[in-house]
């Protein structure tokens, strides 16, 4: 067969973006189709990039050569470490940034990449063959035949925009809804089904009395997302303001949730728990008389200003009505009333971890579509499926994180194998080994990987092993240079607020004082690096080296699961001792190892038992067949595995 | 597909009463056959059977001599011990016979069960759980009635249901922490601190007491030991012997008769007393008394309980020498031959050497009072009393019949919680970080879940079958 292209990528949001580029960077003829080139890495909601567990994301995906974290750090006006009075692996970085440049900078990343073809249509189908697909059907009814193809539609498959009673089909305002692409995805057995999102209204700035609200600065230190970007800010930096939803707002959203589309039941896609609406808040928080909101302007050129927190599917006169009773906007006028998305996702249990679906070879999903939500989740799994496509273009094994190297690796073992029921974020609690999946060691974490993989330019490469060797040879200096109990050197430790030594103790002992910091060491002779990228990271080793090693024991021990392989024809219901639901689970979601099965909610550990002395078979066997005499019954044959 | 004959599929039989000759013997037959294979050697039984109903008949094997005369018991499909359809065959207790119905059995398609498989498919089909599975082993090896309900308890899941409520109080409480490390920037007072502390503090108390249940199960289970210390002559060997109800040391007038220790038990209120028999407590030259008296220090440190023997006919009392071996354990001074004493001012004499023994033990860091008891082991007199002491010393009344646990899995599991719930509440007076409060609970939780056998680890699971033996 003729292709036209090695890689399609369908729709040009934070997942496609990732992997049209990564696809291209790995000498693929790549081809981006969207159907607006206008909107190029738009940011349809928020206009921020990072967060809690977010921002980790955002750095992985820059270590393995990604676009995100380095377009946050050009296009950044507000800089932010959130929980920086909290340990430093549950810190997030984000930062605020102009929407329009945003966009502009994505745009222009991608005119300047080689290999890499934009088109502005909409892909009414895909083609396939033999349960495989081959490439994309256009609305004018051209084809275009591709080796492999990701759809990263975001909220765009059969898109409908709700604000009160009013609904228009559409994947956010202004673009169309692709209609027929899900309904073709069902008849090849993916199962499809609704969720929901919304976003606030967007606001002028000079219809807000600014004079009743809280003004909140950005952090004085900037560490930008990737160690390509300069440590200087590019923009100005601005303000975000801090405002309160009153008593009567609860009011007059109260007596109007009949005309909401969620509570009178026109929407029947479940939204997401994690960043409800203002109707969702205050209904489930009943006791509470206030919610807060951030006013944050959405760049430096336009006088929007996004209503962050209070998303809502209200008609226009009740959100006119509501809107007024805020703290500072009385006299607000709106330019776009908020309104809530429902869309078609695909059910991410029947994706492998690759990001390749089952139910179609050669055809990836990435993004929204599989049921996330937010731009970093996105951006990940695109970036996922951009590197799997091109690999298995290339003949190359997957690509594919672990939950204990990188927060990517939990958000898609988590997708493919728990799937989802509400739309998808990222926390840090879902991490089960968060103290070494830090923003500060990603790159001691991933380096190893993105050198294999090779998205990343050799000039990122090597600047990022420069850093690690520099990293490196501080913790040797650290472990083997000491600090001997000399009176000058007593007199400084007490200084510090320390207690004096007892005898001579390396540096990395003294610094794991709780009391003492890496600044300090200089003080008493130590002349370390000084550049916070090569300290902070080896600090923080230091100060968690105790619990870092009773995680890595911890990981240790679960890797013994994880390295049992479960053959992909393995007929659970020939094992006795699992239940109806654990054999329809376990057939269903096909686990790759005895670890990933564990994870299966509804899978007991008997049920994993079971499925250990099934596949170890024989030698098992043997161990339990022993008869009265102590003797081995030979003749018991069991738990072979045909596959 | 012809290999897939799954060892779980198939029918199992083994005898589950113990070997040997007896009244009554029975087999249990477990697995979807189990009803056709008994039938196969049973002619009387039904095509149908009720679950819980007995058949009475007689036995035959392939050529249709006669085996023996039984009753089957038939358990239905989920009604089971082990989850599965099953019978229980009751003969005569002859090896001769089980051996022969067995023979039949597994001619007729069964196979014989291996170590523990009747427990572990009972496990498997979650009829079960793993402190459970522990507990049927328990039951099994229960040398005392008080070791038997204790497991029952346990069977029936009284300790699951405890470490159920647990689990949820730290599920509770990770589950906040978390929420404010994840949504520290929404706004919303996720938990007050004074709520967490306490419920954590609570969790540490179920536990702590749990724990301390274990050191009373052990003794419900194990046994109480009572080690008999004092000085040559003082009548240990008598007392020993009076407390068994038979001449098992050896009793003279001389001093140091009792070179090494004896032991032997016998049951008061349920529970199995272990008794040790030491040899008396003196300067010596003798290389076989010297070791016989390092045995009794031996004794005395790992036994639950000592009784210190005083001959109170004696004029000369030595006790430094034994004071030592009482050093952190209890003690109950047993003075002795009391009838050796004139009636007259045995009252007066008694209260003076008491004070005396008080000031003499006051030396050795015996934290707990002193208890006295007046008797003689010769004429048998308040040994009773001395009996009941024991008892009570052991702790008994404070045993909650539902709050046990039985094995030292769980013991080291639970120890282990402890002190990670300890940790964790001095991380939240400190108000460390709360990521690393979360990973002490976390740890905390996973030892909980994993003595409930909530969470698969296969060598655990290989620990506790091991230790069934066939048939159980």
């Amino acid at each position: 067969m003729k292709f036209h292209y090695d890689v399609v990528v369908i729709g040009a949001g934070h997942a496609g973006i990732e992997a049209c580029l990564a696809s291209a960077r790995l000498n693929q003829r790549t081809l981006l189709v969207t159907t607006n080139v206008d909107r190029i890495g738009y940011m349809s909601c928020n206009p921020s990039i990072g967060g809690l567990a977010k921002g980790h994301m955002v750095r992985e995906i820059d270590v393995l050569g990604g676009e995100m974290g380095i377009a946050a750090d050009e296009t950044c006006i507000q800089f932010k470490r959130l929980n920086a009075n909290k340990g430093p692996a549950v810190r997030g970085t984000r930062v605020q940034s102009d929407k329009h440049k945003y966009s502009q900078y994505m745009k222009s990343v991608i005119a300047s990449t080689q290999n890499l073809e934009v088109l502005q249509s909409e892909v009414k189908a895909l083609k396939t063959q033999n349960d495989k697909c081959i490439g994309v059907v256009l609305e004018d009814g051209s084809e275009i035949l591709s080796k492999t193809t990701i759809i990263t539609t975001g909220t765009f498959m059969n898109g409908v925009m709700h604000m009160g009673n009013s609904q228009v089909s559409g994947g956010r305002v202004g673009d169309k809804a692709s209609v027929g692409l899900s309904d073709q995805l069902k008849s090849f057995g993916f199962s499809v089904h609704r969720l929901k999102t919304g976003t606030p209204a967007r606001l002028y700035r000079d219809s807000i009395d600014w004079s009743l609200t809280e003004p909140q600065e950005g952090d004085p230190e900037f560490f930008p997302f990737s160690l390509r970007s300069a440590s200087k800010l590019k923009l100005p930096q601005v303000k975000c303001y801090l405002s309160r939803t009153t008593p009567e707002t609860h009011q007059i959203i109260r007596e109007n949730l009949h005309l909401s589309p969620m509570y009178c039941g026109i929407i029947e896609g479940v939204g997401p728990r994690y960043c409800p609406s203002i109707e969702d808040k205050i209904v489930r928080f009943a006791a509470k008389d206030s919610h807060q909101t951030f006013l944050e302007p959405e760049g430096l050129d336009t006088d929007l200003i996004y209503l962050q927190g209070i998303s809502t599917s209200l008609p226009v006169d009740v959100q006119d009505k509501f809107l007024r009773t805020i703290i500072g906007l009385k006299d607000v006028k709106v330019a776009r009333y908020g309104y809530a998305v429902e869309y078609d996702f695909v059910e991410p249990t029947q994706i492998w971890h690759r990001l390749e679906s089952r139910p179609l070879e050669n055809l990836f999903l990435a993004g929204q579509v599989n049921g996330t939500s937010g731009y970093e989740e996105a951006a990940a799994q695109g970036f996922i499926a951009g590197v799997n496509a091109a690999r298995k273009n290339l003949q190359l094994p997957e690509f594919v994180l672990n939950r204990d190297e990188a927060y990517i690796g939990v958000l898609i073992d988590d997708l493919v194998t728990k799937g989802t029921k509400e739309p998808y974020r990222m926390f840090t609690s879902r991490a089960e080994h968060r103290l070494v999946l830090r923003e500060d060691n990603t790159l001691d974490r991933l380096l190893s990987r993105a050198e294999d993989l090779g998205v990343a330019g050799s000039e990122y490469l090597n600047r990022l092993n420069e850093y690690s060797s520099r990293r490196q040879s501080l913790v040797n200096r650290l472990a083997t240079e000491k600090l001997y109990p000399k009176a000058d050197i007593q007199t400084k430790i007490v200084e510090l607020g320390s207690a004096p030594l007892l005898k001579s103790v390396t540096f990395h002992e003294f610094l794991r004082r709780s009391e003492i910091k890496f600044s300090d060491l200089e003080k008493l002779g130590f002349d370390g690096d000084k550049d916070p990228v090569v300290f902070e990271a080896v600090e923080i080793d230091v100060k968690y080296s105790g619990y870092i090693k009773r995680q890595k024991e911890l990981i240790q021990q679960s890797s013994r699961l994880e390295s049992l392989v479960l053959p992909d024809k393995l007929d659970y219901s020939l094992i006795k001792g699992l239940s109806v639901e654990e054999v329809e689970k376990l057939s269903r979601i096909k686990p790759r190892t005895l670890g990933q099965a564990q994870r299966i909610s509804g899978v007991n550990p008997s049920a994993i038992q079971a499925i250990m002395i099934y596949i170890k078979g024989n030698r098992k066997v043997r161990e339990m067949a022993i008869d009265y005499n102590g003797e081995i019954r030979g003749s018991i044959n069991i738990g072979s595995v045909e596959t | 597909m012809a290999q897939n004959r799954d060892k779980d599929q198939d029918t199992i039989c083994a005898e589950i009463t113990p070997p040997g000759v007896g009244g009554v013997s029975t087999i249990r037959v477990s697995g979807p056959n189990c009803w056709n294979i008994v039938r196969k050697a049973a002619d009387f039984l039904p095509d149908q059977p009720s679950s819980h109903q007995a058949y009475y008949g007689y036995l035959s094997d392939q050529s249709g001599v006669t085996i023996d005369e039984v009753i089957v018991l038939y358990f239905a499909e989920g009604r089971s011990f082990t989850g599965e359809s099953t019978v229980e065959i009751s003969s005569h207790g002859n090896p001769l016979i089980v051996q022969s119905i067995l023979d039949q059995l597994i001619i007729f398609g069964a196979r014989l069960a291996t170590r523990g498989e009747f427990t572990y498919r009972a496990f498997m089909n979650g009829r079960i759980d793993l402190t459970q599975a522990e507990a049927v082993l328990s039951v099994i090896q229960a040398n005392s009635a008080r070791a038997k309900n204790q497991a029952l308890d346990v069977l029936r899941g009284s300790l699951s249901s405890r470490l159920l409520g647990i689990e949820d109080q730290l599920t509770w409480s990770l589950a906040h922490i978390e929420a404010g490390i994840d949504f520290s920037t929404e706004g919303l007072e996720v938990v007050d601190p004074m709520l967490l502390k306490s419920k954590v503090l609570d969790v540490l108390t179920q536990l702590n007491g749990l724990i301390e249940s274990y050191q009373a199960s052990r003794i419900v289970r194990d046994g109480l030991k009572v080690a008999l210390i004092g000085e040559p002559n003082a009548g240990k060997s008598s007392l020993f012997n009076a407390l068994l109800g038979q001449d098992r040391a050896i009793v003279s007038d001389i001093a140091g008769t009792t070179r090494d220790f004896v032991e032997s038990s016998f049951f008061f209120g349920g529970i199995r007393m272990s008794v040790f028999d030491t040899a008396g407590i003196r300067e010596s030259q003798d290389t076989i008394e010297k070791m016989g008296i390092d045995r009794s220090r031996q004794i005395a440190n790992r036994s639950d309980v000592n009784i210190l023997v005083v001959d109170v006919s004696s004029d000369i009392l030595k006790l430094q020498n034994v004071a030592d071996l009482l050093k952190g354990s209890k003690t109950i001074v047993f003075l002795n031959k009391v009838d050796l004493l004139d009636p007259t001012n045995s009252a007066n004499k008694l209260e003076l050497l008491k004070d005396r023994i008080v000031e003499e033990l006051k030396t050795v860091s015996t934290s707990d009072e002193i208890i006295f008891l007046v008797g003689s082991a010769k004429s048998e007199l308040n040994l009773d009393i001395l009996k009941m002491t024991l008892l009570k010393t052991a702790k008994l009344n404070s045993i909650r019949s539902d709050s046990i646990i039985d094995t030292h899995r769980q013991f080291e599991n639970l120890s282990r919680a402890i002190e990670y719930i300890k940790q964790a509440l001095a991380m939240l007076n400190d108000d460390a970080g709360p990521e690393l409060v979360a990973i002490e609970l976390k740890d905390a939780l996973i030892l909980i879940q994993e003595t409930m056998g909530k969470r698969f680890d296969d060598q655990i699971m290989d620990r506790v079958f091991k230790e069934f033996c066939i048939g159980k």
